[in-house]
């Protein structure tokens, strides 16, 4: 059994994500500011037609917010209905993308790797300044490390800090 | 079974539709009383007796069983055997109830326990029914050869339907159908085919055909038969006609034993039978053509009667039916996305083609047409989802029957606007609240007969649900003559389910309290039952009509009943809103919650602007409004800091603990100036609340299409949706009552509604009364009524062209035509020589020139309030919200000197005197023309000083001094004859030259005894509203003159 991870630079660090789950990367975005939202939302964007949330992945992962956005790339997932096929392949169960459309920001896209299953290891403590629960497993990529981003947990994390600032 | 597969679907759609159709007929019959409508009766008798035959083609015995006793019982009815009464009703509402859920539940409905229902009915039907009994017919012998060796089929079917066929001359048929080859393959429902039947004849009875199951080994396919007992007055061939069935199908029944009774008895009985009603049916009977129903045989008596009711009368209502096709509610919503994606295409079309149709000529008429035909077809598709209100009034006569016996009273419940549509996500939405809102109503609003009688009330109470259009919206009321709502034990009754705090409820207005019903807590727990009125659940109602995008408005008599109003989009998907901008964030309004748009200039801020309560409030015509900083609001603006809380004023309110978190979102008075600009203020108006938004700029309305907020966003109170502006940029939809709750500003409202009692006292309301037209385009405009002499209606095609300027031949005169959208900041229309076209032909013209436009939407009667900034061009008086819509004033007479320059050349600075601006006072009370005639007046260099009413008029004359006046003739207070009176009564003022400006008298010609009057009154010139030219050219007359007599110094 092998998986297809899109890899991805943010920071110094590679991330990846499945490819089943990656919609398309875009670049020249307008993004439409969310007055009084968490620093996770950076923005809505118009996807031909239909509205994307734009997620800034830095402020997700503990890190001070993409402040150039016209480097950075977006990724964009596909919605729930989209994955239902894909739903039976490794790694894709409980995956929940939700109805709406959302983007990663990141700084640029790097190559797709294809990894055997058993290749994808528990990620060590204190591997980085990423919580734990937002990774799914790590990959040796020579001496590098490829971080297998858990996007569910992401997501979950997003809607956490958007309800909490109404409380706030 | 494969035929089922497809025609089971129909079945049930279409026995639900005649469910449907049978209970409001049950219950309308019930309210009619001792006397059953004849045409009700069989209209429900129809409807059951379909159902029951169409079960027959499925075997489902339950439903057919059930059906077949509420048919007879029925059918005692009809024929006046039993009384309509509250039992039957009941028996046939709970046989209603059963038949409902088994066709719900299809598969599991021959496991349906239908016992109760059908003793019910059973017993009703022994009690009464003396002579049901069966008898059993058999077919007739076939002619030999042809089915000799089959046993004859035999029926048992009641004496009585027998005695009535025999009576009738009609003939018994059994006729043998296959559900494959007679109904499947010829692409027809049961129901067509039983439609059918009952056009020609009576359809008696099915039977399932046992023996072509076990007999006819030849028929695979589960060919399975049966035979229905059909009665008609047709020979067999002209069945076989009728039916499309062959004829080998069709068997006779041998009714001779019958007959033969009946010709014993027929001395009798026959010469009384046909009544009036039955010879009219006759005599249309026989305008049908022969050929469809030939009289059956020659040994016919003539004394025949034909069916109730004829098949003249079926056919008749067959052949008008539309043709329909049915279409899933999933494909139509796909329908509704995609036409929400082209209008979203074609404004970014029309945005980014638009500067190119300047060098591509034929660029403009591809874009209307396109843009027209987007318009036109997006409005289909969402017409197509439109439903009328009548599919969920109609169940609450039900609901409102069975509460009010349960309860012991006497409810009635009268629905109008039934026919009013509605987007069917809101019809579905609007269930609950309705129910919620007419149980309340019965539960508690409306008292016990004997109570209600104590109170000189009628012993029945009244519901009335009442729908209609207004303002692009529906307005759905509910009101009773109940008890009404007691605020005082509202409020009592809040503090002590600790909703609000006993310092709160002091604050509130009694209008306030009773809208306490509304919060959610406040009857979640317990009923409210001992409470007067209504109260439960009511927070259910408003969350779920506001989540419609709608508001809830409640009205309350203590003793006298309520009234709730539901005020209703039309439809969800597409809206018309105002851009604004609040900093650099741009985001839409819905116009329908704009009431107006303020504007307060730097030096008005004092005045305008006030401290109640620690509260910032707006001033709007003697009427005070919370203020909403949308900055602040939305944390956007960190310029402007929050002004310190004085201390001694805050213990005099309780913002509640949520609010004293929240920053308030007033800024500084201070700040407010130091933007030194006008402040923009949207009125905003919404479920009762009315406060002001301050905003930073206006920049247009779009038509939006409204998509749903991601997920991410739908926990922020501030916004309803999302949406794509035309520049491909997304913009948040607003949330007005969200920014409301958000801002805490509930508890200014008591402030508000205090100061209002005292002020609305002295207010006066200036109303005028305009017409709205628009141009065929979005744009909606409106012109003051005064202004107008006459509108026509002409075809396009009449209008003539000379030297590129458009004329018409109008009362032997040419008539120069004027298209706003060549002098307007508008948008251009597709114009065809085949459009109708309307011209406004104004009033007071000295060169004859009329306005073309597309239609009249309206006229209103309307405080206007004109904003001269939002939308301004040259030929525009400015804008004002009228009618739920922003709409655009044209200033006529400066549109004419736009186009027609040669014949107006107005004098600059004659208002200037040879050292100074010559100064004028104008009384005028309507606040459109007061703004129109002071702009003339300034743009010719004159100082104008105002006055409302004749009274102001002479106090500021009193101290000031000027070198004109120019009155109104009908004011308030003081008219213009008063005041013309006291100015020339007053030594010093005598001699000041004195204009009446007015739509009084007749304009045009030279003897106008107003004008006579006005000068006999001491009025120096009497000029007609409103022409700029000969104002202006009149009042620099009128100074010249006075100067030269030397009155003035």
């Amino acid at each position: 059994m092998n998986r297809q991870i899109a890899t991805f630079q943010l920071d110094d660090n590679l991330l990846g994500v499945d490819i089943l789950l990656v919609k398309e990367v875009y670049r020249h975005m307008s993004i439409s500011p969310i007055p009084d939202a968490p620093p996770q939302l950076k923005g809505l964007m118009n996807l031909r037609g239909r509205v994307v949330t734009v997620i800034d992945l830095k402020v997700c992962l503990n890190r001070p917010s993409t402040e150039q956005v016209d480097d950075s790339r977006l990724l964009i997932f596909k919605t729930e209905e989209e994955i239902l096929g894909y739903r039976h392949r490794a790694g894709l169960d409980g995956v929940e993308l939700g109805e709406d459309i959302v983007g990663f920001l990141i700084d640029r896209m790097d190559e797709v790797v294809t990894v055997e299953t058993d290749e994808i290891l528990p990620p060590p403590p204190n591997l980085t300044d990423i919580e734990e629960d937002l990774i799914q497993g790590v990959i040796k990529q020579g001496e590098h490390l490829l971080i297998l981003l858990d996007v569910t947990a992401v997501l979950e994390k997003v809607m956490r800090a958007a309800a909490g600032k109404k409380e706030g | 079974m494969s035929d089922f597969d497809e025609l089971l679907p129909a079945f049930i759609e279409e026995s639900q539709q005649h469910l449907q159709q049978i209970e409001p007929d049950l219950l309308a019959l019930e309210s009619e009383g001792s006397a059953p409508d004849t045409e009700t009766v069989n209209r429900i008798f129809r409807g059951i007796h379909s159902i029951k035959g169409a079960s027959g083609f499925f075997g489902f015995a339950n439903i057919g069983r059930l059906s077949h006793l509420m048919e007879n019982s029925l059918a005692l009815l009809r024929d006046g055997k039993i009384t309509l009464s509250p039992d039957l009703v009941d028996a046939l509402l709970s046989g209603l109830d059963a038949l409902k859920s088994m066709l719900e539940d299809i598969v599991g409905s021959e496991t349906f326990d239908i016992e109760t229902q059908a003793a019910f009915l059973q017993r009703l039907i022994d009690d009464h029914a003396r002579d049901r009994t069966t008898v059993t017919v058999s077919e007739k012998a076939a002619p030999a050869g042809e089915k000799a060796e089959s046993a004859l089929k035999k029926f048992d079917i009641s004496e009585a339907d027998i005695r009535r066929f025999v009576e009738r001359d009609l003939f018994l048929y059994a006729v043998t159908i296959f559900l494959n080859a007679d109904i499947r393959k010829k692409n027809k429902t049961p129901f067509d085919f039983i439609k059918n039947m009952e056009a020609g004849g009576q359809y008696v009875d099915s039977f399932l055909d046992i023996r072509s199951v076990t007999g006819l080994s030849d028929c695979l396919e589960n060919e399975l038969g049966f035979d229905f007992i059909f009665a008609t007055e047709l020979e067999p061939d002209a069945v076989s006609q009728t039916l499309d069935l062959p004829p080998a199908q069709i068997t006779p029944i041998d009714l001779s034993e019958h007959q033969k009774e009946k010709a014993a008895e027929a001395p009798q009985e026959t010469p009384a039978e046909p009544s009036e009603a039955e010879l009219s049916e006759e005599e249309q009977a026989e305008a049908i053509p022969e050929a469809a129903f030939r009289q059956p045989s020659a040994e016919k008596e003539p004394s025949t009667a034909s069916p109730e009711p004829t098949g003249a009368e079926r056919f008749r209502e067959m052949i008008h039916t539309e043709e329909k096709i049915r279409v899933g509610v999933n494909f139509l919503n796909e329908l509704v996305n995609l036409a929400g994606e082209l209008v979203l295409g074609r404004n970014q079309l029309m945005q980014t083609a638009l500067p190119l149709t300047k060098t591509a000529p034929n660029l403009s008429s591809v874009l209307q047409h396109i843009n027209r035909v987007t318009s036109e077809m997006q409005e289909k598709i969402m017409q197509m989802r439109m439903q009328p209100l009548s599919l969920i009034f109609d169940k609450f006569q039900r609901v409102v029957r069975d509460l009010a016996r349960k309860h012991e009273k006497e409810v009635r419940l009268s629905a109008s606007g039934g026919d009013v549509e509605l987007d069917k996500t809101i019809i579905e939405g609007l269930s609950d609240p309705l129910n919620h809102l007419i149980r309340n109503a019965v539960d508690h609003a409306i008292e016990p007969p004997k109570e209600r009688e104590k109170a000189g009330k009628p012993r029945f109470g009244t519901i009335r649900m009442r729908a209609f259009h207004q303002g692009g919206q529906v307005h759905l009321s509910i009101s009773d003559d109940g008890r009404g709502i007691d605020g005082d034990r509202v409020g009592e009754k809040a503090v002590e389910k600790g909703v609000i705090t006993a310092d709160q409820l002091k604050e509130m207005s009694p209008r306030e309290r009773v809208r306490l019903i509304f919060r959610p807590g406040f009857s979640t727990a317990e009923q409210v039952t001992d409470l007067s009125g209504r109260g439960v659940g009511m927070d259910v109602v408003i969350t779920n009509i506001e989540h419609l995008g709608g508001t809830v408005d409640i009205e309350t008599h203590p003793g006298n009943g309520t009234t709730v109003t539901l005020i209703l989009p039309l439809t969800l998907a597409i809206i018309s809103g105002l851009l604004i901008t609040a900093r650099d964030h741009y985001f839409i309004l819905p116009e329908v919650d704009i009431d107006e748009l303020v504007r307060v200039k730097p030096e008005e801020i004092d005045r305008r602007i006030d401290i109640i309560q620690d509260a910032w409030v707006l001033r709007l015509r003697e009427t005070l409004l919370p203020l909403v900083d949308l900055n602040r609001m939305l944390n956007l603006g960190d310029d402007r800091k929050m002004e310190d809380r004085k201390p001694g004023k805050e213990s005099q309110i309780e913002p509640g603990k949520e609010s004293a978190q929240k920053p308030s979102p007033i800024p500084a008075k201070a700040r407010l100036k130091e933007r030194n600009r006008p402040l923009r203020i949207l009125v905003i108006k919404h479920s009762g609340a009315k406060y002001g938004l301050l905003v930073d700029r206006i920049v247009n309305t779009e038509e939006i299409v409204v998509k749903p907020l991601p997920r991410y966003l739908k926990k922020m109170q501030s916004f309803s949706g999302v949406s794509i502006l035309g520049n491909g940029r997304v913009s948040l939809i607003l949330d007005v009552s969200g920014i409301v709750k958000k801002a805490a500003v509930r508890s200014l409202e008591s402030v508000i509604d205090q100061t209002e009692t005292e002020e609305e006292r002295v207010r006066e309301k200036e109303t005028q009364t305009l017409l709205l037209f628009d141009n065929n385009t979005p744009e909606r405009f409106a012109l003051p009524l005064e202004l107008i002499r006459r509108i026509e209606k002409i075809p396009a095609s009449q209008i003539e062209t000379i030297k590129e300027k458009q004329f018409l031949q109008y009362q032997d005169k040419k008539l120069r035509l004027i298209f706003l959208e060549d002098y307007l900041p508008v948008a251009r229309p597709e114009r065809t020589p085949d459009d109708i076209l309307g011209i406004i032909v104004p009033k007071q013209m000295k060169y004859p020139m009329g306005i073309v436009f597309h239609q009249v939407i309206n006229t209103v009667a309307a405080s206007v309030s004109l904003d001269t900034e939002t939308i301004m061009g040259q030929g525009l008086f400015g804008s004002a919200v009228l009618d739920g819509r922003i709409t655009l004033l044209p200033d006529i007479y400066t549109l004419f000197e736009l186009a027609a320059p040669e014949w107006y050349s107005t004098k600059r600075a004659e208002g200037s005197g040879p050292q100074r601006k010559y100064r004028v006072l104008l009384a005028e009370d309507t606040s459109f023309f007061r703004m129109v005639e002071k702009e003339y007046l300034e743009s010719a260099g004159y100082e104008v000083l105002i006055a409302e009413n004749g009274a102001v008029a002479l106090r500021i004359l009193e101290e000031e001094t000027v070198d004109a006046a120019i009155l109104d003739i009908v004011m308030p207070k003081l008219d213009g004859w008063g005041t013309i009176a006291a100015i020339r009564g007053d030594d010093r003022l005598k001699n000041l030259p004195v204009m009446a400006v007015t739509s009084l008298g007749d304009e045009g010609k030279s003897s106008n005894p107003m004008r006579e009057r006005g000068f006999e009154a001491g009025f120096d010139e009497w000029e007609m509203k409103l022409n700029k030219t000969s104002l202006l050219e009149k009042l620099a007359a009128l100074i010249k003159g006075k100067r030269k007599k030397g009155v003035l110094s």
